[in-house]
């Protein structure tokens, strides 16, 4: 490795720091949850899951958290839950992948309930 | 990009040696046997502070605080939570069952901490400098290099009103300015990591979670004050510290950040590493200097000053490594925003080891001006096996108790003084009804005086004197003569002694007299332990109207002292007992007694 210049050091903290922001989930307020668990997983949660995060990254949604969980019962997967303060708890079933960019305009950031999506939990 | 979870592996020393580094590997090795690798980064960072409730692993994004965590965990880890999404409730701090979007319920021991010095400990892999770069590292550098003056960041620490956290608690910018006047061409740097407190480890786990941190301010520092060598004086028992600094020495200079022409400023620096042997009196500012120059570890009179004539006879800024991780942070962020947390006496936070008789010990960090209170009761969760609290002793074998009474006193370097204890290093030891305290003051004496060097008489020969007195007290055999001795002794190390370690020793003894008189009392006039403690002062004995004669006591006595027919009442033959205490332990019907 040469020695860093200014710019060096520099280009490396924007690297390091998109990296590391991934991890952080200070103040991060608004979630995705994608139920994964055996059922979901056969459904196809995982390429929702990814579908999610991919978007998410490229929309520079910094403030949300995608996480999985066990499976949310009596619903037809794949499914995800989002929470935000101001939409509280948000269902959604039988999620397809295309849906995924939607949800996140929508939902994520509109605030607006998809009511052809949504289900009781 | 696919969905990614992130698992941090506690890799402090006190989770390394309950196997964290076994279970950092298994989590590797899982991932890869059960086709995931791709879909984690498993990251060893320093010590999260819980150590009680060690080894730790925190899974990300989802927040999953995991305690107690053994290696073969590591495959549950992975099948169930990072590919099926299911938290490990079994393994989740306090077994909570939660849903995945609600926040982790604050856990009440880092409820009132705030993290400054401990900024990226348990966060980033100390063993990967780019991490630290992330998180604004070596962005202070490069404005001390750049952008400010040697004056500029002098008054930067001025307006922050960082004092040092070794113990005194002097204004590091006053030893910055006076360093950098004193003549000379050539000046050191020096950090003082021997940290020898009893139960402190505030600095091991700095240097082992956030080695860079210490590293880039003490660049800064050669900056401000002409210097181009910095020496790390650690002592040998630190290894895990020694090796992250080891290795962080080596990545920054391959990025440049030690040696020639720092990031092409022009600048040259760079540290060395100082192994101590590990004696308590090599602390000392003036003692370390001397070991560092091959000397024995003797305390020199001050004046000269180190910042005047210190290391090989050069003007020296000497700092702890506390007071040198929070730097980096004032630089970036600015003097005013640290004068803005603690108090008007002491600014920013400190770290603070908490051990002894409480629920949750740990490292914490909390503002200046946390009231032992809060930090003993909120954040320790309060004396362990709902016994009742005595004292927490701060300061070390420097410092002093402080009771009940006190327990409100925000803490800053002023108001500790003012009710007879001190700030210290930040060892924290809580005591609760069980602890003597004349045994406390003597504990603590016995170290003082088992580290002393012996140069100077009153500290030799007053801390022996001392501590055989104590112990004529423990044995019953004192009198209010003694303890009148005792007071003109401890009068004589402190004005007489050469070094603080001298001058500091009697401070346990008078602080347990002044707030336990009642206790010193019943060791000397009625020739009692109320705790039950000195085992001169007492004696055990089986009430035969409760023991039944179940013989437990008698099968665990090691050395046969307790007689008795089965189903009939036993007796203690107080010449044999040693008073291990096992009996009462032993026995189911609280038959066995101590007085
Ligand atoms: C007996 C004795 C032991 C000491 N041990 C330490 C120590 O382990 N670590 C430390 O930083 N300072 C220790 N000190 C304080 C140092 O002499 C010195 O004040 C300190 O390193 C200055 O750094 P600071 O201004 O950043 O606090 C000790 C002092 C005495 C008298
Ligand atoms: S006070 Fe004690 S430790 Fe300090 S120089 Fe004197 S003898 Fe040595
Ligand atoms: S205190 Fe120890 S030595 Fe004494 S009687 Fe009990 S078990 Fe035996
Ligand atoms: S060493 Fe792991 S939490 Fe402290």
């Amino acid at each position: 490795m040469a020695k860093l210049t200014v710019e060096d050091l520099h280009s490396i903290r924007a690297r390091e720091e998109v990296k590391m922001k991934k991890r952080n989930i200070e103040g991060k307020k608004r979630h995705i949850v994608v139920a994964m668990g055996t059922s979901g997983i056969e459904s196809g949660a995982k390429v929702i899951l990814d579908e999610f995060a991919s978007l998410a990254e490229k929309k520079g949604l910094d403030d949300v958290i995608i996480t999985q969980s066990g499976a949310i019962e009596g619903v037809k997967e794949p499914a995800i839950q989002i929470h935000t303060p101001d939409l509280g708890l948000v269902t959604y079933a039988a999620v397809k992948k295309s849906d995924v960019e939607k949800i996140l305009d929508e939902t994520v950031v509109g605030g607006k309930v998809i009511k052809d999506l949504q289900v009781e939990a | 990009m696919a969905f990614k979870n992130y698992i941090l592996v506690c890799g402090g020393t006190a989770c390394e040696s309950s196997k964290s580094d076994q279970i950092y590997k298994n989590l590797i090795e899982e991932a890869k046997n059960q086709g995931v690798a791709d879909q984690v980064q498993v990251v060893k960072t320093g010590c999260f502070g819980f150590c009680e409730q060690g080894p730790i692993v925190k899974v990300l994004p989802e927040d999953s605080f995991y305690v107690q965590v053994k290696p073969e965990d590591a495959k549950e880890i992975i099948s169930e939570h990072v590919i099926k999404g299911r938290e490990i409730t079994r393994l989740q701090y306090g077994h909570h069952v939660r849903k995945a979007y609600e926040e982790v319920e604050d856990i009440q021991f880092y409820k009132k901490q705030k993290r400054v010095v401990l900024r990226n400990c348990g966060k980033i892999d100390p063993e990967n400098i780019d991490e630290y770069i992330a998180c604004d590292g070596y962005k202070a550098l490069e404005k001390a290099l750049f952008e400010m003056s040697e004056d500029d960041i002098i008054n930067e620490l001025k307006i922050a009103g960082l004092r040092g956290r070794g113990g005194a608690g002097f204004p590091t910018w006053m030893k910055w300015n006076f360093t950098k006047q004193a003549e000379g061409d050539v000046k050191y740097v020096v950090c003082n990591a021997d940290e020898g407190d009893p139960g402190a480890y505030m600095d091991r786990s700095t240097l082992e979670g956030d080695p860079h941190s210490v590293l880039e301010a003490m660049t800064i520092c050669g900056k401000a004050i002409g210097a181009h060598q910095g020496f790390i004086y650690i002592r040998a028992e630190y290894p895990l510290a020694i090796h992250r600094l080891e290795v962080a020495m080596k990545q920054a200079r391959e990025y440049g950040l030690l040696g020639k022409d720092i990031l092409g400023s022009g600048f040259d620096y760079d540290i060395e590493i100082r192994l101590g042997a590990g004696a308590f009196v090599c602390g000392e500012e003036t003692a370390l200097l001397q070991s560092i120059e091959g000397h024995r570890g003797m305390p020199q009179p001050r004046p000269p000053f180190p910042a005047v004539k210190g290391l090989w006879g050069k003007p020296t800024v000497i700092n702890n490594v506390e007071t040198w991780a929070n730097i980096p942070a004032i630089i970036v962020n600015g003097g005013a925003w640290f004068a803005s947390i603690g108090t008007e006496d002491s600014h920013g936070t400190k770290v603070f080891a908490l051990t002894g008789k409480i629920c949750n010990s740990g490292l914490v960090e909390v503002p200046m001006g946390t009231t032992l209170r809060e930090i003993v009761f909120d954040i320790g969760g309060g004396i362990a096996n709902g016994k009742k609290f005595k004292a927490v002793q701060t300061g070390g074998p420097s410092g002093g108790v402080i009771t009940e009474e006190n327990l409100d006193t925000p803490i800053d370097f002023g108001s500790l003084m003012k009710i007879g204890s001190m700030m210290g290093s930040g060892g924290m030891i809580v005591m609760d009804e069980d602890d003597c305290i004349v045994d406390v003051a003597k504990f603590y004496l016995d170290f003082t005086v088992d580290e002393s060097c012996g140069k100077c008489a009153p500290c030799r020969i007053g801390g022996k004197t001392l501590n055989a007195l104590l112990g004529k007290i423990t044995e019953g055999k004192a009198s209010d003569e003694d303890v009148a001795q005792m007071r003109q002794i401890a009068l004589a190390m402190q004005k007489g002694s050469l070094c603080a370690l001298g001058q500091t020793a009697p401070n346990p003894v008078l602080s347990t007299l002044k707030y336990f008189p009642e206790e010193y009392e019943a060791h000397i006039r009625d020739k009692k332990c109320p705790s039950g403690k000195c085992k001169r002062l007492i004696s055990y004995s089986i009430d035969p109207t409760k023991c039944i004669g179940c013989t437990a006591c008698a099968r665990k006595c090691p050395v046969g002292a307790i007689s008795g027919e089965l189903k009939k009442p036993h007796s203690i033959n107080t010449q044999v007992c040693i008073k291990c205490g096992v009996c009462k332990e032993t026995c189911k019907f609280s038959a066995i007694s101590v007085k």
